[in-house]
C-alpha cells in the first residue's frame, strides 16, 4: 500500500502507456480493447485513491508535501533526469491538477466506452488513446518544465493521428491545422521555455516563481510572458488562435472529440495557472487587461459564431470556446473566487462538454448527419435520450443547482470582487474591472438563447417521417451519459465537497505568491 | 423550535421527491396514478404550510413577533474576502423564515394544491401526462426555495430554477412551435434581468463580501454602508438589482414575454404566470426594499407606472382570453411594483396575495372555458356560455369584482392601500414643489382602477353573455365538477382574503415588526440607528389599531403620529373620492359597450382614429416587432459577423501562412539543388540507400506508425529511467 502510494503518481502516467504498448501486441481485437478499457478504469480507480482525506490531506501538508509553497504540492517525486541542463523527473499533484487528473481518468474511460465499436484499426484506435491519456497525465502532473513540454508534445502526436485517421471527410486539412496550430503554440512556450532556462540555469516550476524575480529586464519579461501566453491560448483555445478547434471537432470522431474538448483544451488553462501565471505574475497584474479583453471577447464572439452554427457540432465547439473565454477571464482577475471558478469552469467543462459531443455522435450514428436544420421532433422517439441531453444543455448553459453555473458565477463574482480585493484592484480603475464584468455577464444571455434555440430545433417539434423511427439508446450509451448526468449535478449542487475544497488550499497560496 | 425546521425541510424535500419519482417512474405510473401522486403531495405540502403558518402564529402570540424570523445559514460557494461574520470567505445559503414567507408559502401551497386538482381534469388523456405533473412538483420546490431565501444568491438562484420550470411549462407542447419559441423567449428574457441582477449582486460583493440579506440590510440599514458606497453607486446597484424583478414580473422593457407565455397549459398560466412565480420578482423587490434608495424607488416607481399604463391599455383589446388576461396581470404587477416606489412595502405585498387568490380564479376560469371550447381560446368563438357553465361563470364574475376593487372584496383592502400611498407620494411631492410628472404616481393608478373593471366586464361579457358565437362548439360546453371545485374555494379565499381578521393582514404586518425585532437585538449595533426599516417601511398596523381607539388614547396617537402617516391617512380619503365608484363605472360601462358581443366596437372603429387605436393596442403597442427588428436583428449582425471574421479574416490567413512556407520551402529546395546539392551529391548515393530501408517503414500502416511512436517514446523513457538510476 505504501508503495502504491509513494509512486501512484508515476503509475497514473506510465500505466496507460503500459496499456498502449500491450493493446498494440495483442492480436485480437476484442482482447485489445478489452484491455484499453481495464487500462483506464484501473487508471480512474488509482486517481480516485487522491480524494480519500486519510491518505492525503489536501487542506494541510501531508507527509509527502513538498517543502515548500506552503506545502500544497503532495507525492512528489524527484529523480534526476538530464543531469547536464538540470532538468529533473520531477511529479507531484496539488488542488490544481488533481481535479483534471480524475477528471481526465474519467474521460477516458468514457471515450473507450464510447468508441467501442469503431471497426477502422481498433487496436491501433484504442492504442493511440493510451498513449494519449500518457501525455496528458504527465502534463498535468509534471512539476519540471522540460518533462511538462516533453508531456505536452507526446499529447500531441497521437492526437493528430487519432482525427487524420479516424476523422470525416476533410480530416487530413484538420488534422494539420490542429498540428500546425498547436505546434506553433508549442515552440513558443519553448522558446520561453530556453529563456528561463538560460537565465535561472532551472526548470523546477515550483522554485522558479522566486528564482525569476529580478531576472529579465522588464520588456524581455513582458516578452516571454507573451510567448507563453500565447502558447496556452491557442491550447485553451481563445480568439483569435481558436479556428482549429471547430474544424478538429468537426472532423474527429466522437471518443477523441469529447477527449479534445473535455481534457486537451484544460492543458491551456491549466498550463496558464501552472506556469505563465506564478513565473511572471507582475507581467500577469501588468498585462491583466489583455487577459481579461481577450476571454471576454472571446465568451461573446464564441457565442455569437455559435448562434450562427447549423452544423450540431461545430455549434458545440463554438460554445467550448466562448465557455474557455470565461476561464481566460477568471485566471486573469486574480481573485479566490475568479480562480476557483475557472479551476471549477474546467472541471464543469470538461463534464458538460463530453456529454455534449457524445450526443451529438449519437444522433449522428442514427441519422448520419449533424444538420441542424434536418433534424427536429427527436424528443418522440428517443424520450429518455432527450431528457439526459436537456439536463447536459441546461448545466453547460449554467442553470443552477448543474455545474455550469457554479463555475459561471464564480468566475463573474471574482471579476467583480476584482475591484476590491486581489492585485488588480491596485493597478486598475473600478469601473473598468466592473465593465469586462458587464459584457461577460451578457454572454449568458447568449449562451441560453444558442443553447435553448438548439434544444428546440434538434429535439422538439414535429418529427420529420425519417426521424419517426429512432432507436432509443441503448445500454453502452447509457453508461456514458448517465455518470455524466449525475457529476452535473452533484457538482452542481456540492461545489465545496467536490472540486473547491481539494484546490482551495492551492488558490489560496498562488494568490499569496502574486500579492 | 425542533417542529419548524423539520417543516422547512418536508416542505421542499416533498415536492423535489415527489417530482424526481414522477420523471423516473412517471411513465409506467400512467394516467391517472400519477396525477393523484402529484396531487397527493400538493396537498400534504399544503398541509404542512398550514401547519407551519399554525406554529408562526402560536410562536408569535405566544412571544410577540419582536421574536424576530428563523434564521440558518449553510456555507456554500468560496469567494475568500473575509468581511462577513459567521463564515469568513463564503457566500452563504440562507433559510429565512419570517412572516411574509410563511404567509407567500402557504398561498403558494394553497394554490399550487388546487391547481394540482384542477389540473387532473385539464389534463386528462394527455400523452405527456405524468411529465406535467412532474413539473408541477418541481416548480412547488422551486418556489417554496425562493419563498425561504434569505441571500441574494440563493434568490438568484431559485429565480433561475423557477424560471426553467417556467420555460418547461410553456413549451409543455413541445410540437407547437409557437409553444416552444415562446418557452426560450421566456427563459432567455429573464435572463437579461438577470444579468442586471448579476451586475448588482457582483457589485454588492465586492464592496461588502456578502450576499446574505439580513447582513446586507444591516449594513445598509445602519448607515454603515454609506462609508464605503457612495448615494449614486448605490442607487445604481438598486436598479440594476430590480432589473432580476422586472424580468420576472413582466415589467416594461421586459414584460414582452408573458403574453406569449400563454401557449402553456391554462393551469400553468394560473399558477405560474399569474399567481405565483411572477409574483416573485415582486417578493425579490420587498426583500431589498431596504437596499433601494429613494432614488432606486423612482426608477422603481417610473417602471411600475409604465407597465401600468401598458397593460391596463392592451388588456383592452385583446382578442384572446387568456393574453387579455396576461395583460391584466402585467397591469397587476405594476401596481406592486409602484406601490414599492411609493414606500408602501405592505400595500405590495398585501396586493400580491389578494391577487394571487382572484387572478388563479380568473385564469382557472379561463381554463375551463377553453377547455370546454377545445383548446381555443378567441373570444370571437365564445358567447352566451353561462347557460351552459354557471358555477364558472359565478366564480369568475367575483374575481372580477374582487379585483375592480369592489367593497368588501380582498381587491378592495389591497387596492385601496396602494391608492392611498401613492396619493401621499404624490402629495408629498406637491408640496416639495417637484416636478409635476411625479402627480402620475398617483393619476396613472387612479386611471387604471377604471379601466380594470371595463376590460374585466368586457371580457366576462364576450365570454358568457349574448349569444353563442360558435354554435358547434356551444353545444358539447359544460363544466366538470373536478375543475369547478378549486373555483369556488378560491372564489371564497377572493372574498375574504382582504379582512383584517384574515391571517395575511396581521402576517405582512407582523414581517416589519419582526425584522425591527431581529435589528433591536444585534448587540453590535448603535441603538439610535438600531432601527433602519423605521423611515421607510410605515406599517399597516398604526392605521387599523387607529380606528378601534376612540377619545383620549385616540388623541394621544393623534399626536404621536408622524406626518408621514398623517398624509397616509389623507391619501386614503383621496384614494376613496377618486376611486371609489371606479368598479361600477368600469362594469356598467363594460356592460354597456360589450352586451352585444363586438357589434359596438366594430362600429366604432369604422371612425379612423378609434381604428388606428385599437390596432396599436392588439398589437401589443408593436413592442414585439420592435425589439424583433433591433435586438434579434443586432444579434444576426453580430453573428454574421463573427462567423465571417472566423471564415474570411482568420482561416484564409491561417491557409496563407501555410502556403508561404509551402513556397518558402520549395525556393529553399531549389536553392539547395542548385548550389549545395553538388557538393551533396556524393553523399547522395548513401543516403539514397538508407532512405530505401527507411522507406520500408513508411509503408503506411497504421500499425507500424503507432508501434514505432511507442516504441520511441519507451526507449527515451527508459533511457531516462536508467540515467536515473546511475545516478
Amino acid at each position: 500500500m505504501e508503495l502504491i502510494r509513494q509512486n501512484l503518481l508515476s503509475i497514473l502516467i506510465f500505466l496507460p502507456l503500459a496499456g498502449s504498448i500491450a493493446v498494440a501486441l495483442i492480436r485480437n481485437h476484442r482482447a485489445g480493447r478489452a484491455v484499453a478499457l481495464g487500462t483506464s478504469t484501473a487508471v480512474l480507480v488509482l486517481s480516485m485513491l487522491l480524494v480519500i482525506p486519510a491518505l492525503f490531506d489536501w487542506t494541510h501538508a501531508g507527509p509527502y508535501a513538498y517543502e515548500q509553497q506552503g506545502g500544497v504540492v503532495q507525492l512528489v517525486q524527484r529523480i534526476a533526469w538530464i543531469p547536464s541542463i538540470n532538468a529533473e523527473y520531477l511529479i507531484g499533484v496539488d488542488g490544481l491538477s488533481m481535479p483534471l487528473v480524475i477528471l481526465s481518468a474519467l474521460v477516458f474511460v468514457l471515450a473507450i466506452v464510447a468508441g467501442w465499436k469503431t471497426d477502422k484499426l481498433p487496436r491501433a484506435f484504442f492504442s493511440l488513446i493510451l498513449l494519449l491519456q500518457c501525455g496528458v497525465m504527465g502534463s498535468f502532473l509534471a512539476l519540471d518544465f522540460l518533462l511538462f513540454f516533453v508531456f505536452f508534445e507526446v499529447s500531441l502526436l497521437p492526437m493528430y493521428f487519432l482525427i487524420g485517421i479516424w476523422g470525416g471527410p476533410r480530416r487530413e486539412y484538420a488534422a494539420i491545422k490542429f498540428f500546425i496550430y498547436t505546434f506553433v503554440g508549442s515552440i513558443a512556450i519553448l522558446i520561453g521555455l530556453i529563456a528561463i532556462y538560460l537565465a535561472t540555469n532551472s526548470l523546477d516550476l515550483i522554485a522558479l516563481p522566486e528564482q525569476l524575480v529580478g531576472k529579465f529586464s522588464p520588456v524581455a519579461r513582458a516578452c516571454i510572458f507573451f510567448l507563453l501566453l500565447g502558447g496556452f491560448l491557442v491550447k485553451l483555445p481563445s480568439f483569435p488562435f481558436h479556428t482549429w478547434l471547430p474544424d478538429a471537432h468537426v472532423e474527429a470522431p466522437t471518443p477523441i472529440s469529447m477527449i479534445l474538448a473535455a481534457v486537451l483544451l484544460k492543458l491551456g488553462g491549466y498550463g496558464l495557472l501552472r506556469i505563465a501565471i506564478p513565473l511572471f505574475s507582475d507581467c500577469a497584474i501588468q498585462f491583466w487587461w489583455v487577459m481579461a479583453g481577450i476571454g471576454v471577447f472571446t465568451i461573446l464572439f464564441g457565442a455569437f459564431c455559435a448562434l450562427g452554427q447549423t452544423d450540431f457540432k461545430r455549434l458545440i465547439a463554438y460554445s467550448s470556446v466562448s465557455h474557455m473565454g470565461l476561464v481566460l477571464l477568471g485566471v486573469s482577475m486574480m481573485t479566490t473566487a475568479s480562480i476557483s471558478g475557472a479551476i471549477f469552469m474546467m472541471v464543469a467543462h470538461g463534464i458538460t462538454s463530453a456529454a455534449l459531443f457524445f450526443i451529438v455522435g449519437v444522433i449522428y450514428d442514427r441519422v448520419h448527419h449533424r444538420d441542424i436544420a434536418r433534424m427536429g421532433g427527436i424528443a418522440t422517439s428517443m424520450p429518455m435520450y432527450t431528457r439526459l441531453s436537456a439536463l447536459i444543455i441546461f448545466a453547460s448553459l449554467g442553470l443552477p443547482g448543474l455545474c455550469g453555473f457554479v463555475g459561471e458565477i464564480l468566475v463573474l463574482m471574482g471579476t467583480f470582487a476584482a475591484s476590491s480585493y486581489g492585485p488588480i484592484h491596485a493597478v486598475a480603475p473600478r469601473w473598468a474591472i466592473w465593465m469586462f464584468g458587464v459584457f461577460a455577464t451578457f454572454g449568458i444571455v447568449l449562451t441560453a438563447g444558442y443553447m435553448l434555440w438548439m434544444l428546440q430545433r434538434v429535439y422538439l417539434g414535429k418529427p420529420a417521417s425519417d426521424l419517426k423511427q429512432l432507436p432509443e439508446i441503448d445500454t453502452r450509451e447509457s453508461l456514458v451519459l448517465w455518470p455524466l448526468c449525475v457529476l452535473a449535478i452533484v457538482l452542481g449542487v456540492l461545489p465545496w465537497a467536490t472540486v473547491l475544497v481539494f484546490s482551495g488550499s492551492t488558490v489560496d497560496a498562488l494568490l499569496k505568491a502574486l500579492s | 423550535m425542533p417542529t419548524l425546521p423539520i417543516l422547512i425541510i418536508l416542505l421542499l424535500a416533498l415536492p423535489l421527491c415527489a417530482s424526481i419519482v414522477l420523471l423516473i417512474f412517471g411513465r409506467r405510473f400512467g394516467e391517472p396514478f400519477s396525477g393523484y401522486l402529484g396531487t397527493g403531495v400538493s396537498v400534504v405540502t399544503y398541509g404542512i404550510t398550514t401547519a407551519i403558518l399554525v406554529t408562526w402564529i402560536y410562536k408569535s402570540a405566544m412571544w410577540g413577533y419582536e421574536t424576530g424570523p428563523y434564521i440558518d445559514f449553510i456555507r456554500w460557494l468560496p469567494i475568500g474576502i473575509y468581511a462577513g461574520q459567521r463564515d469568513p470567505g463564503f457566500l452563504e445559503l440562507t433559510i429565512y423564515v419570517d412572516s411574509l414567507a410563511v404567509v407567500m408559502v402557504s398561498m403558494v401551497a394553497f394554490v399550487s394544491a388546487l391547481v394540482h386538482l384542477f389540473s387532473l381534469g385539464y389534463m386528462k388523456n394527455d400523452p405527456r401526462y405524468a411529465q406535467f405533473f412532474c413539473y408541477l412538483s418541481l416548480f412547488s420546490f422551486c418556489m417554496m426555495g425562493l419563498l425561504i431565501s434569505g441571500s441574494l444568491l440563493q434568490l438568484l438562484i431559485f429565480f433561475e430554477l423557477v424560471g426553467l420550470c417556467s420555460y418547461l411549462l410553456i413549451g409543455f407542447w413541445r410540437e407547437k412551435k409557437a409553444a416552444s419559441a415562446a418557452a426560450i423567449k421566456a427563459f432567455v428574457m429573464n435572463r437579461i434581468g438577470d444579468v442586471g441582477f448579476i451586475v448588482g449582486l457582483g457589485i454588492i460583493v465586492a464592496y461588502f463580501g456578502t450576499a446574505t440579506l439580513p447582513d446586507l440590510w444591516l449594513i445598509l440599514g445602519s448607515g454603515a454602508g454609506e462609508k464605503v458606497m457612495s448615494y449614486g453607486l448605490l442607487t445604481t446597484v438598486g436598479v440594476l438589482l430590480s432589473f432580476g424583478a422586472f424580468g420576472k414580473s413582466a415589467q416594461f422593457p421586459l414584460h414582452t414575454w408573458l403574453p406569449d407565455a400563454m401557449a402553456g397549459p391554462t393551469p400553468v398560466s394560473a399558477l405560474i404566470h399569474a399567481a405565483t412565480m411572477v409574483a416573485a420578482g415582486v417578493f425579490l423587490l420587498a426583500r431589498i426594499y431596504p437596499i433601494l434608495t429613494p432614488d432606486a424607488r423612482l426608477f422603481v416607481l417610473m417602471i411600475g407606472a409604465t407597465t401600468i399604463l401598458i397593460g391596463s391599455l392592451c388588456a383592452l383589446a385583446q382578442r384572446d382570453l387568456k393574453k387579455a388576461l396576461a395583460f391584466s396581470t402585467i397591469s397587476q404587477l405594476g401596481y406592486m411594483v409602484l406601490a414599492i416606489g411609493v414606500g408602501s412595502w405592505t400595500g405590495a405585498m398585501f396586493h400580491l396575495l389578494t391577487h394571487a387568490f382572484f387572478k388563479a380564479l380568473l385564469f382557472l376560469g379561463a381554463g375551463n372555458v377553453i377547455h370546454t371550447m377545445h383548446h381555443d381560446g378567441r373570444l370571437e368563438h365564445f358567447g352566451g356560455l353561462f347557460r351552459r357553465m354557471p358555477v364558472t361563470a359565478i366564480t369568475f364574475a367575483i374575481g372580477i369584482l374582487a379585483m375592480s376593487g369592489a367593497p368588501f372584496l380582498s381587491g378592495f383592502f389591497s387596492k385601496e392601500m396602494i391608492l392611498a400611498h401613492a396619493a401621499a407620494y404624490a402629495g408629498l411631492a406637491g408640496e416639495q414643489h417637484r416636478t409635476l410628472l411625479l402627480q402620475l404616481a398617483l393619476w396613472i393608478p387612479v386611471m387604471a382602477a377604471y379601466l380594470t373593471p371595463l376590460y374585466l366586464t368586457r371580457l366576462w361579457m364576450l365570454t358568457f353573455a349574448g349569444k353563442p358565437r360558435k354554435r358547434k362548439l356551444y353545444k358539447h360546453a359544460g363544466e366538470a365538477g373536478i375543475m369547478s371545485f378549486p373555483l369556488v374555494l378560491l372564489a371564497g379565499m377572493s372574498i375574504v382574503a382582504g379582512y383584517s381578521w384574515f391571517p395575511i393582514q396581521s402576517l405582512v404586518d407582523g414581517t416589519i415588526r419582526e425584522t425591527r425585532g431581529y435589528f433591536h437585538a444585534m448587540p453590535q449595533l448603535d441603538p439610535a440607528r438600531a432601527d433602519p426599516l423605521a423611515s421607510v417601511w410605515p406599517t399597516l398596523s398604526t392605521f387599523t389599531e387607529t380606528t378601534v381607539e376612540t377619545g383620549e388614547v385616540a388623541e394621544a396617537r393623534e399626536v404621536a403620529r408622524s406626518p408621514v402617516e398623517r398624509r397616509v391617512e389623507q391619501g386614503y380619503e383621496t384614494a376613496h373620492a377618486l376611486t371609489g365608484w371606479a368598479w361600477l363605472v368600469g362594469i356598467v360601462c363594460g356592460v354597456a359597450v360589450w352586451s352585444r358581443g363586438f357589434a359596438v366596437t366594430d362600429r366604432l372603429a369604422r371612425f379612423a382614429p378609434f381604428a388606428v387605436i385599437r390596432h396599436c393596442l392588439t398589437h401589443r403597442f408593436y413592442f414585439d416587432d420592435l425589439y424583433d427588428l433591433v435586438f434579434f436583428g443586432a444579434a444576426q449582425i453580430a453573428t454574421a459577423v463573427a462567423v465571417a471574421i472566423d471564415r474570411f479574416v482568420i482561416d484564409p490567413f491561417i491557409d496563407a501562412v501555410a502556403k508561404m512556407t509551402g513556397v518558402i520551402g520549395r525556393v529553399c529546395a531549389k536553392m539547395d539543388d542548385a548550389a549545395v546539392d553538388g557538393v551533396v551529391r556524393g553523399i547522395t548515393a548513401t543516403v539514397w540507400q538508407g532512405g530505401g530501408a527507411m522507406r520500408l517503414t513508411q509503408n503506411g500502416r497504421i500499425r507500424v506508425y503507432v508501434a514505432s511512436a511507442s516504441a520511441i517514446i519507451v526507449l527515451v523513457l527508459v533511457a531516462v529511467v536508467i540515467v536515473g538510476l546511475v545516478r
